[in-house]
C-alpha cells in the first residue's frame, strides 16, 4: 500500500511540483554472451528491449546498467554507444541490468500537460451536464486521482488501487499548498514551487496517509 | 453544453484520440509492468470503462458513478458481438465473396468460405445487428 508520487498542475497546464515519494523497482540483471538474444533498439535517449522477452525482462525495458556500472541515456559511462558496444563480440560476457526506463523531468512535464488535456476532454465527453474533469483513473497498476480547486490548480496523485483516502489527503495537500507556498512571500502563483517547508509538510503528509490508510479528520 | 456543441456529432471521433492518449500516458506512467493497462476513469458525473481486446477492439461503457468492475460484462458483450456478426454461418448481405471460377483455377486447395464481415469498430453506442442488440440489452438489464 503505497503512493508513488505527487504532480501539482497550474492553471496553464505547466507542472508546478513533482514528488516521487516511492518508486517500485522491477530491475533485472543478467549476464549474457554474444550474440545477444535480446533485439535492442534506440528509443527516446535510450536502448529499449525491442524483441525477446524472458526472465523478468520484458519488452519496453531499458539498459540501466553495463557490467554494473549506470548508463548515461544511449551512452555508457565512458561516452560509447550502447548499442555499439553490445554489437562488439570482444566486449561478452557482459552483465546488463534492465528495468522500466525512469521518467526525465522533460517527460513528468509533457505527461503534466498531457493530464490536463485529458483532464478538460474528459468533462466534455460527458453523457450528463455539469461534468467536473477526471478525478480518478483507473489502470491495474496505480489509481491517479485528481483534485481541481477552484482557482484551477489541479493536485495528481499516483497510488496504489488498494490505497484509501486519497481524497482526504488532496485535500490535506491543497491545505498545504496554502500554507506553505501561497502564503510564503518569495513564492509567486503559477510559478515552480521551491519552499521547503512545503516539501517537508508534504512527505509528512504522505507518510501518515500511507501508514493510517487513511487521513483522519483535523489532522 | 451538448445539444449544439459541434463536438457531439464528433464524439466518437474525440472518444478514440482521447482513448488512445490515455493509454500512452498510463504506459509512460505506470510504476510497474502492466498487464490490462487502463481500465476507467471517472469524473463527477460519470465513470467510462474501457476493454481492448489483443486484435484491437475497443468496447467503451459509460455509467454512472455506482458502478465499480464491467470488465466481465464488456467482454461478454464483445464475444456477443463477435459471435453474431463473425461466425455467421451465411454469407455477408453484399456477397464479397470471390466468383467461383477464380479461386478454383489459382488456389484450389483453399478452403471456400465467405470472406469475414471486418468487425465492427468502437464503442458499443454503434447499431450492431438485431440478434446482437438484444443480447446486449439483456445483459444491461442485469446490470441494474
Amino acid at each position: 500500500m503505497a503512493i508513488f508520487s505527487v504532480y501539482v498542475v497550474n492553471k496553464a497546464g505547466g507542472l508546478i511540483y513533482q514528488l516521487d515519494h516511492y518508486a517500485p523497482r522491477t530491475e533485472a540483471e543478467k549476464t549474457f554472451s554474444f550474440p545477444l538474444e535480446l533485439a535492442l533498439r534506440p528509443h527516446d535517449e535510450r536502448a529499449l528491449v525491442a524483441f525477446g522477452q524472458r526472465d523478468g525482462i520484458r519488452v519496453g525495458h531499458a539498459v540501466l546498467a553495463i557490467n554494473g556500472v549506470d548508463v548515461n541515456g544511449k551512452y555508457t559511462a565512458d561516452g560509447k554507444e550502447v548499442l555499439e558496444y553490445l554489437n562488439n563480440p570482444a566486449n561478452y560476457p557482459v552483465s546488463i541490468r534492465f528495468g522500466r526506463p525512469r521518467l526525465s523531468s522533460n517527460e513528468k512535464l509533457m505527461l503534466a500537460s498531457m493530464f490536463h488535456s485529458l483532464f478538460a476532454i474528459g468533462s466534455q465527453l460527458s453523457p450528463e451536464l455539469g461534468s467536473s474533469g477526471i478525478e480518478m483513473l483507473e489502470t491495474d497498476t496505480f489509481k491517479l486521482h485528481c483534485f481541481q480547486t477552484l482557482t484551477g490548480i489541479k493536485f495528481v496523485v499516483l497510488a496504489d488501487p488498494r490505497q484509501a483516502g486519497i481524497d482526504s489527503l488532496l485535500r490535506k495537500i491543497y491545505e498545504i499548498y496554502s500554507d506553505f507556498a501561497l502564503k510564503n512571500p518569495f513564492y509567486s502563483l503559477e510559478m515552480p514551487i521551491r519552499c521547503e517547508l512545503f516539501d517537508q509538510n508534504l512527505k509528512l503528509a504522505l507518510e501518515v496517509a500511507e501508514k493510517a490508510g487513511s487521513f483522519g479528520p483535523g489532522s | 453544453m451538448r445539444g449544439g456543441d459541434a463536438l457531439f456529432f464528433q464524439e466518437y471521433k474525440l472518444m478514440y484520440g482521447m482513448l488512445f492518449s490515455i493509454r500512452s500516458f498510463v504506459s509512460k506512467m505506470s510504476p510497474l509492468d502492466m498487464k490490462e493497462g487502463f481500465l476507467a476513469f471517472q469524473t463527477s458525473k460519470y465513470k467510462l470503462h474501457y476493454y481492448e481486446t489483443p486484435t484491437g477492439i475497443k468496447v467503451v461503457m459509460n455509467t454512472d458513478l455506482g458502478v465499480g468492475n464491467i470488465r466481465d460484462v464488456l467482454h461478454q458483450i464483445y464475444s456477443n458481438v463477435n459471435l453474431t456478426i463473425l461466425h455467421r454461418p451465411l454469407p455477408p448481405p453484399n456477397n464479397t465473396t470471390a466468383p467461383k471460377g477464380l479461386l478454383d483455377s489459382q488456389q484450389p486447395s483453399l478452403p471456400r468460405h465467405p470472406t469475414p464481415v471486418p468487425p465492427p469498430r468502437s464503442s458499443s453506442s454503434s447499431l450492431p445487428p438485431a440478434g446482437s442488440a438484444m443480447a446486449v440489452n439483456c445483459m444491461l438489464r442485469q446490470l441494474h
